[in-house]
């Protein structure tokens, strides 16, 4: 049984760096160079070239003078504020859908005996390699108000001539991005419930208070910092997401600023307004400003979160009782709907001759002419090894390097740490295309470092993307295990570097399979950058699903994205396989 | 040494070719050319214009050929075409130029097809050595001086593709009007584009989210019209999307019954068997795809090769055949013949400031 970490004075500083040793000017330093060097690399000279190109007349960093034209022309027009406002509605909506289901999920799979945990763990995270621009359309096809699959079922069924779901509307719109960010807010919330002391709330039940005075008085605030970097991740991406809001939104007036985004970047002739995306992505850039001072000022005192600590403990579980088997209905309809309703939409499409609806008249001209297509296309297999070695590379960079930047921002006292805690979030804030052109320009500038046209550079770029997500999640982590743990290691003669590979990062692990997989399936469909960063030697899968599409072959388009969710599928289970040689994670 | 015959002759087509001069002189009549100048009116909507066919295709000069000879034996191409559809291009080409050995294609939207040239060019890396997008991206790399001045006919371009100097037309994507046939009778679907305007279509349209197909109007029906037209369907509550490929979704899945679509975009879905049929509304709209050869590649010869390669009858129907994209300027491609005779619209490609105003002003 385990027993309740006790805290440190709040607000005590934590322990020095390296003062296992004797801190010393260089090793009090020491981290400090080295991250930022590497994010000075990753993150600031992308964001500079950003906020540089938001001055430039095209938004070309080559081009000649500056201008504060579209900074005018972006704030001076009433509509900016409007979009501002439709995209707040569908953010923070979003966000608190994909939290509570994420949330509920996470809870049941580690936290109570329902039936079929496993599975849960496996499953949630599918919906994570379907592209947003399928899954939309996936949903369109089920909830369309003229063809879609569910309300054509309820109008036979009830007689009824009014569609009774409209998924192009606002409230579509909010249901299919929480969806779509379900799966991270699992991941994000999963390891600080797996991790959560139960005496804490064994302690509260003890002492008689009801279940809801244990949710909000034990459970919540220990869960505080992760559902607050879940929540504020969630929150931007709801910000800056467009193929959601394009698809279901769009058709029917509905605009928010990444419209204003879209619109910028695919102009219908002439160059893109670079310049225009760059001053719309500073309003980002402000609102991930005022999210990373509240989140710093939230966690200020660690320890008031600390449920891991040296002493035993083993998760307790709930006992659901009866309501175990209402809880497993739910989660089953959460898959049956939310998970497998678009991926069966997805694969019928995949099998159509072209993009229809669902109707027994389309039976008898099902057809494997799409995946054959896909398998005939010599470019598929270098596209598809190029997407893998990607995923993997910057899966790997992104969850090691989180892993250090976490514990440096949380653990030491490095100079600058909380500066590297917001640099580490702000590229979420930057529209991946943005990233790229700032990439193509850095590497056709500093040619020593030959990655341009290379899959080396879509590797950079995504860890430039994704190193936001891997530092929420392995900072919430860090956030709830005592630094008891390492200090008895130094006690016992450790240094750092072997106290943070054997006894922070076990710790860290299931955190960090999380965000390896999270990484590794972004990576697998990411296209904005992909596209804008691809050279004569680094097509990706998702840039051939893109090619097929923008060719009017949107069923060969949906056939390439069952297989990259097959793939993903056995990305998971590769990885559960390595996770289980430890115990504990995915079991 | 037009793509596009403009004359002021009202109601009439005229087939005549016109200097490009000329071409942008009428048109700047239907549009003001200041950046920041009010929006541009028309209110002579006389310009009438047709296609000029070529009589024949390229004959490529044989001083070309030896001049690729010369050089390294690759050609790098950008564009927006699939991979796979680039590869069975590369492979005839390959057959024809066996000295070209190398073939890179770069899968690039439209769009950034001419900022990839202009961002290599300025840092002086290796770019394209063959561009092919719209007219008004190449105009601003023109501009930039960053496109060759070829003499194309010299090296055995037909006249009818030459747009200027630097640009030739290669391909067109047609607006076309699509219908879903089984949700719409064949008397009953639109045949232009004033029926779109009809109550009945209110909720039913399915069309591009920019006004680049109504824009393209301008210098045959005028700005009025156009205006007027755009605010006309705008009342109509179209289903707005991203591109003219979810447009035929849209119609062939019965999400829509009528759309203002692409030909090319189109093509799949009736092939496959979907019930859409395609109008041809007069004006018929264009946006032109052009060629062009980037003073930054490292094979300008195998660049106008191949650009000169794809105005023969094997590169030019082999390219129809892959992209649906055909070049209405030259003969016996299912483009020329779907245009044939037809009156058609289209922005030249100099005037690209004034469709870039028109855009401004209608989207708003």
């Amino acid at each position: 049984m385990s027993i309740l970490t006790a805290p440190r004075q709040q607000g005590s500083p934590p322990r020095e760096f390296g003062s296992g040793r004797g801190a010393n000017i260089f090793r009090r330093w020491l981290p400090t160079i080295i991250l930022g060097v590497i994010l000075g690399y990753l993150v600031v000279i992308p964001l500079a070239l950003l906020v540089l190109g938001s001055f430039k007349p095209t938004g070309l960093l080559f081009d000649p003078g500056f201008t504060l034209r579209h900074y005018i022309e972006l704030y001076g027009n009433p509509n900016t504020y409007v979009l501002l406002g439709t995209s707040a509605v569908f953010a923070f909506g979003s966000t608190l859908f994909a939290l509570v289901l994420g949330a509920a999920l996470a809870w049941l799979a580690e936290r109570t005996d329902m039936p079929g945990r496993r599975p849960v763990r496996f499953l949630v995270i599918l919906p994570m390699a379907m592209p947003p621009v399928l899954l939309a359309i996936g949903w369109g096809l089920l909830l369309s108000p003229r063809i879609g699959l569910i309300n054509t079922a309820l109008r036979d069924a009830f007689g009824i001539d009014q569609p009774l779901l409209n998924i192009y509307s606002m409230g579509g719109m909010i249901f299919v991005q929480a969806i779509s960010m379900v799966p991270t807010a699992y991941l994000m919330l999963a390891p600080a419930f797996r991790n959560m002391d139960p005496a804490l709330e064994e302690a509260a039940l003890a002492s008689g208070a009801k279940p809801f005075r244990v949710v909000t008085r034990v459970v919540l605030p220990l869960l505080w910092p992760s559902l607050l970097a879940a929540g504020a991740f969630i929150l931007v991406v709801g910000f800056t997401v467009f193929d959601i809001p394009g698809i279901l939104g769009m058709p029917v007036g509905i605009y928010v600023l990444s419209s204003e985004i879209y619109f910028q970047s695919s102009p219908p002739a002439g160059l893109p307004n670079y310049g225009g995306i760059s001053a719309l992505a500073s309003v980002f850039l402000v609102i991930l400003f005022a999210l990373s001072w509240y989140y710093q000022r939230q966690t200020n005192r660690s320890q008031r979160y600390v449920t891991i600590s040296g002493k035993a403990s083993r998760a307790r579980q709930f006992q659901l009782g009866a309501w175990k088997w209402v809880a497993t209905g739910m989660v089953a309809l959460y898959f049956i709907v939310g998970v497998f309703g678009p991926l069966i939409v997805l694969a019928w499409t995949s099998l159509l001759p072209y993009y229809a609806g669902f109707s027994t008249d389309m039976l008898s001209r099902l057809t494997l002419d799409n995946h054959v297509a896909l398998a005939s296309n010599p470019s598929v297999l270098g596209a598809a090894v190029n997407s893998i070695v990607v995923a993997v590379v910057a899966a790997t960079v992104v969850t090691l390097l989180s892993a250090a930047i976490s514990w440096v921002v949380v653990r030491s006292r490095a100079r600058g740490r909380k500066v590297f805690d917001m640099l580490a979030f702000l590229p979420l804030a930057v529209p991946h295309t943005m990233i790229g052109l700032a990439l193509i320009f850095v590497y056709l500038t500093f040619t020593a470092v030959p990655v341009y046209g290379t899959i080396w550079i879509l590797v950079i770029a995504f860890v430039t993307c994704y190193i936001s997500f891997g530092t929420r999640s392995t900072n919430s982590v860090l956030f709830q295990i005592s630094g008891e743990l390492e200090e008895s290691a130094h006690t016992s003669g450790a240094g750092w570097m072997r106290t943070f590979r054997e006894i922070t990062l076990p710790l860290m692990r299931p955190a960090l399979i999380a965000v390896w997989i999270w990484v590794a399936a972004h990576a697998m469909r990411e296209l904005s950058a992909a596209l804008m960063l691809q050279g004569r030697d680094n097509a990706v899968f998702p840039t051939l699903l893109w090619g097929y599409w923008d060719a009017g072959q949107a069923t060969v388009a949906a056939a390439a994205g069952v297989w990259l969710i097959g793939a993903l599928f056995v990305f998971v289970i590769l990885t559960a396989v390595f996770g289980r040689k430890k115990k504990g994670d995915f079991r | 040494m037009n793509t596009i015959t403009t004359t002021r002759s009202r109601g009439r087509t005229v087939r005549a070719l016109i200097a490009l001069a000329g071409s942008g002189a009428l048109l700047a009549a239907c549009a003001t050319e200041a950046p920041g100048a009010p929006a541009p009116t028309a209110s002579e909507p006389a310009a009438v214009a047709t296609i000029v066919q070529s009589t024949a295709y390229a004959e490529i000069d044989p001083a070309l050929i030896e001049a690729a000879e010369t050089e390294s034996g690759s050609l790098v191409m950008y564009d927006s075409t699939p991979d796979d559809k680039v590869n069975e291009l590369f492979a005839a080409f390959r057959e024809d130029f066996p000295f070209v050995t190398e073939t890179k294609h770069v899968l690039l939207r439209a769009a950034e097809v001419a900022t990839r040239v202009l961002q290599e060019s300025q840092a002086g890396v290796a770019t394209a050595d063959v561009a092919i997008t719209g007219g008004p991206a190449l105009t601003d790399l023109s501009e930039r001086d960053l496109l060759l001045d070829v003499d194309w006919s010299a090296i055995g371009v037909p006249d009818e593709l030459v747009a200027n100097d630097q640009l030739i037309a290669t391909a067109a994507s047609i607006y076309v009007i699509i219908y879903n046939t089984d949700r719409v009778a064949e008397e009953d679907a639109p045949g232009g584009w004033d029926d779109l305007l009809d109550p009945k279509w209110a909720g039913k349209i399915s069309m591009m989210s920019d006004p680049l197909p109504i824009a393209q109007l301008v210098p045959v029906l005028g700005g009025d019209k156009v205006t007027e037209l755009w605010q006309g369907i705008a009342v109509q509550s179209p289903v707005m999307v991203q591109d003219t490929v979810a447009v035929a979704n849209a119609v062939a899945s019965g999400e829509a019954e009528i759309g203002i679509g692409h030909f090319h975009a189109t093509q799949p879905a009736i092939s496959a068997g979907a019930p859409v049929e395609i109008v041809f509304p007069s004006p018929v709209a264009l946006s032109l795809l052009y060629s062009a050869i980037p003073s930054g590649g490292d094979n300008p010869a195998t660049g106008k090769l191949f650009a000169a390669w794809l105005a023969t009858e094997k590169g030019a129907k082999l390219n129809e055949s892959i992209s649906r994209r055909g070049n209405p300027f030259l003969p016996t491609t299912e483009a020329a013949e779907l245009l044939k005779g037809r009156e058609i619209s289209a922005f030249a490609p100099q005037d690209a400031g004034q469709l870039n105003q028109w855009l401004s002003t209608l989207s708003r």
